[in-house]
């Protein structure tokens, strides 16, 4: 089984970008292989004029505007949730710059719901359907990352959290909300009759329980820091994490436990600074001012060495999910872009990210 | 003077509302105008800029030339930061136009160098690095030349709009001129990097680092962290010296940020943790400093079997001796960090540990004892509850320190003990930790424990052969101490299989090698095991044969992973052919009627 897996999804051009006379320049040529044009348009560069002025990128799978939510759904997610339900750990990203699509992929829209709501639909099937000799808890937050800062989305009151490690093998967030949101006792006093009882007579709690969690999620979903940029869009500098723990009790077999982080990254794009507040700038070619980010410089020097040295510059989000993104566990990663024409320099950075981290190992 | 008092007055007064509004006042903007003080500034400056114009006198052109050359630079920024680079650009390249002439003179090199810094920054942002590389080194060029021949502090470009009365000290002029060459040297670190030219990157890191010391202010943690994770990029490259001094100057800056006692108590708690982990995170550094001075040396004294080559000892013993003279010389050709009052206390700490390899077992421990220092003092911070994975990896290290003094370490019974060591703290460690979670750390352990082992048993073999006969005593110790090996092998082994349990056909590629290499131990150390039954040793030697056949079959199976595995695969092969006979003649002997 593989261990990770690089989905590219392209969204639709949008109202804005045509009323700006953008074309599209990104298209998908088969499931897999997703072609970018340089709309440059500089009769006088002769250099760049000589260069090929498309390239192609290969993905373990890819999708456009014709795509569905349950389409991307199943490519890149469904195969997930049982590994998660047998004990292992998996994490799926979306990624890309801010307007792109994540949270339509992620969370969705009532009448389009995304990755969350399919995914926790499945787990909650699944259990049902799970045989009687065998207990399910699931549980999950949804929490955000914000500058370093930790805020439980289910109940943002709270202010910011601390992260804590144990031997137990958990890396997790001290008093963050966890609803349980099922548990097998009462999917079994629904079912006297027997071993998980017949489906027939049981009100199916999952069902029922679904809408409400869903709801959770967009009320939390509205909770997260918004920050617009100098252009007026609304960027996000946020990542978002749901995280559904999936606890599984065999007569006679013990406890296995299987983590799912579904994450909705902040946006990638270049910012331009747009205020001096010594805000660290996100990678790019361009410089930082701030003689406050040398660290960061300096820092990338000795990645270019091979052996490993102390990255205590970790993240809060990398911290949170170091241990599940060891071992035999699964990430996915679906980068999204724009096709626009206007947004080639994104969209170029985005793709090339996206075809480094096919090569990148979870071990 | 170009204008009536007066009115003088009124258009610097103009100016220094524009320079506010951008710089303070911008901060405060909100978040759905955050242009809206730039843009307001951009029109004061505007202003100031035809009121300039409004007064042309033939005599003044070169004041005026400055003057609005200031101004040009202000819009060019203004420009820059509100994503107008077009405009920007034009405003900039007016500005060093306008000074070109006299570049080089008091009352414009600042400018100039400033300007020159904004187009640096400026092409950087449309990401054209070559071009802006072109402007920040022409910058760099160009304060070495004034400092060469001038070197007087020169005219603060803010300087053109103030009154006389206002005009700063000298020594003020200087600081804000060497900060602004300072910013050269630190975009032009960034462009090299980008540029992929690290060492010069890496060195003018280390420049900015030694002008923020002098120069600019700074924060005694931030800088304490910069300089000791700069030490890390030189380790990489071998340059023991050099991040010696960096790591030397970390420990002694930061410990003027414990000096600074904080002001309210919410605030204070967080901090004087934060304190602690920072010291800590140095500490990390130090024992990666020391690990890795005594791995090189390692890796320069052993022969082809592991052992330290006592001829190549001597070879380097010598070469050293000659090479001593000249390191004092380049010594202080080096970028050192420090005004006077510092450098005594970081020449304090570097002596306290060596930068050049060890080549003996004295050397090598003094290293080592500093490295087990800072272990400690990590460890304090770093303690297992709350921070597991930071706490595993010091005690990884500190099982390598051991490892490799163990290495220059000539009596076998001294180079046990400290194997010993190893194994007690690195199974404390593993007995706690869950192998599910924590897999790729069990792993390590495993397979470290199960080498120590290994290690242990073959010294006490060696210990053991230079008696006439091995004693029941010793026999025992080597059984048991391979028994040990054997089942952190098998645990390692077994942490591969899937959830079904079942071994992988194919092994991954980051797992590939170890698994073999335990394969291969196991299947010597059922071949170490001393037993006076026969039948036991029939099938020891059995078991030996499966394990090496393994490594026969396998790499039969998948030719890609001979790679891997040369020389176990070799003495697999041959171990294979030779065991069937000596198992054949011991069944002989048991049964010699068969």
């Amino acid at each position: 089984p593989s261990v990770s897996q690089v989905a590219l999804r392209i969204r639709p051009m949008s109202a804005a970008e045509l009323a700006e006379g953008a074309r599209p320049i990104a298209h998908l040529m088969d499931e897999q292989v997703v072609v970018l044009q340089d709309p440059m348009e500089d009769p006088d560069d002769i250099l760049r004029a000589s260069c090929s002025r498309e390239k192609s990128y290969v993905f373990d799978v890819a999708f456009d505007s014709s795509a569905t939510q349950e389409t991307v759904y199943r490519a890149t997610t469904q195969g997930l949730v049982a590994g998660v339900i047998s004990g292992h750990n998996t994490t799926v990203f979306a990624y890309g710059p801010t307007g792109c699509g994540k949270t339509y992929t992620m969370l969705g829209t009532d009448g389009e719901p995304g990755i969350y709501a399919r995914t926790l639909g499945e787990l909650f099937q699944a259990i049902e359907d799970a045989s009687g000799d065998t207990e399910y808890e699931v549980s999950m937050s949804y929490l955000e990352i914000y500058n370093e800062m930790i805020r439980d989305l289910l109940n943002p009151s709270l202010g910011c959290l601390q992260l804590r490690e144990d031997a137990g093998g958990t890396v997790q967030v001290a008093g963050i909300t966890e609803i349980s949101a099922i548990s097998a006792e009462e999917v079994s006093q629904r079912a006297p009759m027997g071993h998980g009882g017949d489906p027939a007579n049981s009100p199916l709690p999952g069902a029922a329980r679904l809408p409400q969690v869903l709801q959770a999620l967009a009320r939390g979903n509205m909770q997260r820091t918004q920050e617009p940029t100098a252009a007026n869009r609304t960027s996000s500098r946020s990542h978002a994490v749901l995280q559904v723990t999936v606890r599984q009790r065999r007569r006679g077999r013990g406890l296995r436990r299987g983590r799912l982080f579904m994450i909705d990254l902040a946006g990638s794009e270049r910012a331009a600074q747009t205020q001096n507040r010594g805000q660290r700038m996100k990678e790019g070619a361009h410089i930082n001012r701030s003689l406050l980010a040398l660290g960061n410089c300096i820092k990338a020097l000795s990645h270019q060495a091979s052996t490993k040295y102390i990255n205590y510059r970790d993240s809060k989000l990398t911290r949170l999910l170091k241990d599940s993104l060891g071992g035999n566990s699964h990430t996915v990663m679906i980068a999204h872009i724009s096709p626009a024409s206007t947004a080639f320099k994104e969209s170029r950075s985005t793709l090339a990210y996206a075809h480094r981290a096919k090569s990148i190992r979870t071990t | 003077m170009a204008a009536a008092g007066g009115g003088w007055a009124a258009v610097c007064e103009k100016f220094r509302t524009a320079r506010t509004l951008s710089t303070v006042e911008s901060r405060k903007d909100p978040e759905t105008e955050p242009y809206r003080s730039k843009y307001s500034a951009r029109a004061l400056l505007q202003e100031v800029k035809q009121l300039l114009s409004a007064t042309e006198e033939g005599g003044e052109a070169r004041l005026l030339a400055v003057r609005r050359a200031v101004l040009e630079y202000e819009l060019g920024v203004n420009h820059t930061d509100t994503e107008e680079l077009s405009a920007g650009e034009e405003h900039l390249q007016r500005c060093t136009q306008l000074l070109e002439p006299h570049r080089l003179s008091p009352d414009c090199v600042s400018l100039y160098i400033q300007a020159q810094n904004n187009l640096g920054i400026l092409w950087s942002l449309r990401d054209e690095i070559k071009t802006a590389q072109t402007y920040l080194e022409s910058a760099e060029a160009l304060y070495n030349q004034y400092m060469k021949e001038d070197g007087n502090p020169p005219l603060d470009p803010s300087e053109h709009f103030m009154a006389e009365e206002e005009k700063i000290t000298d020594q003020e002029r200087s600081k804000r001129f060497e900060k602004a060459y300072t910013h050269t040297l630190y975009y032009l670190a960034q462009v090299y990097q980008h540029l992929e030219m690290i060492e010069k990157a890496a060195q003018y890191c280390h420049t900015t680092l030694k002008r923020q010391l002098e120069y600019c202010g700074y924060n005694p943690v931030e800088w304490a962290l910069n300089a000791a994770t700069l030490s890390q990029y030189y380790l990489s490259k071998q340059c023991f010296m050099e991040a010696r001094h960096c790591l030397a100057a970390a420990s002694v800056i930061f410990s003027q940020a414990g000096q600074v006692p904080s002001a309210e108590d919410n605030e204070t708690e967080q901090d004087q943790q934060d304190l602690r982990q920072r010291k800590a995170e140095i500490a990390r550094c130090w024992i990666k400093y020391c690990l890795n001075l005594l791995q090189s040396a390692r890796k320069l004294l052993e022969d082809n079997i592991g052992e330290l080559d006592p001829d190549r000892q001597l070879e380097l013993k010598a070469q050293r001796k000659k090479e001593e003279d000249e390191k004092e010389k380049g010594r202080k050709k080096a970028v050192l960090f420090g005004t006077s009052d510092i450098c005594d206390s970081v020449l304090a700490i570097e002596e306290k540990v060596s930068s050049v390899y060890p080549l003996d077992f004295q050397e090598a421990r003094e290293i080592f004892l500093v490295g087990q220092n800072y272990v400690l003092e990590a460890k304090e911070f770093f303690q297992v509850d709350g921070y597991v994975t930071d706490h595993i990896e010091i005690v990884q290290d500190h099982s390598a320190l051991f490892k490799v003094l163990a290495f220059f370490e000539e009596d076998y019974e001294r180079r046990c003990k400290m194997h010993k060591r190893r194994l007690d703290m690195l199974e404390s460690i593993y007995v706690d930790l869950n192998p599910q979670y924590y897999l790729l750390i069990s792993r390590q352990l495993q397979f470290e424990l199960a080498d120590t082992y290994y290690e242990m048993m073959d010294l006490k073999i060696a210990i053991g052969n230079r008696l006439e006969e091995l004693d029941s005593h010793t026999i025992k110790k080597i059984n048991s101490l391979a028994q040990l090996a054997i089942k952190y092998y098998e645990l390692f082994l077994d942490s591969l299989r899937n959830p079904d349990r079942v071994f992988p056909e194919q092994l991954e590629e980051d797992v590939l090698r170890p698994a073999m290499v335990a394969k291969f131990h196991i299947a010597r150390l059922y071949g170490k095991l001393i037993t006076s039954d026969s039948k036991k040793q029939l099938e020891n030697m059995q078991t030996s044969l499966e394990y090496y056949m393994f490594l026969v079959d396998y790499c039969e199976k998948y030719p890609d992973a001979v790679r891997a595995v040369e020389t176990e695969l070799e003495l697999s092969k041959e171990m294979v052919g030779l065991l069937p006979t000596r198992m054949e003649r011991l069944r002989a002997k048991l049964c010699p009627f068969i």
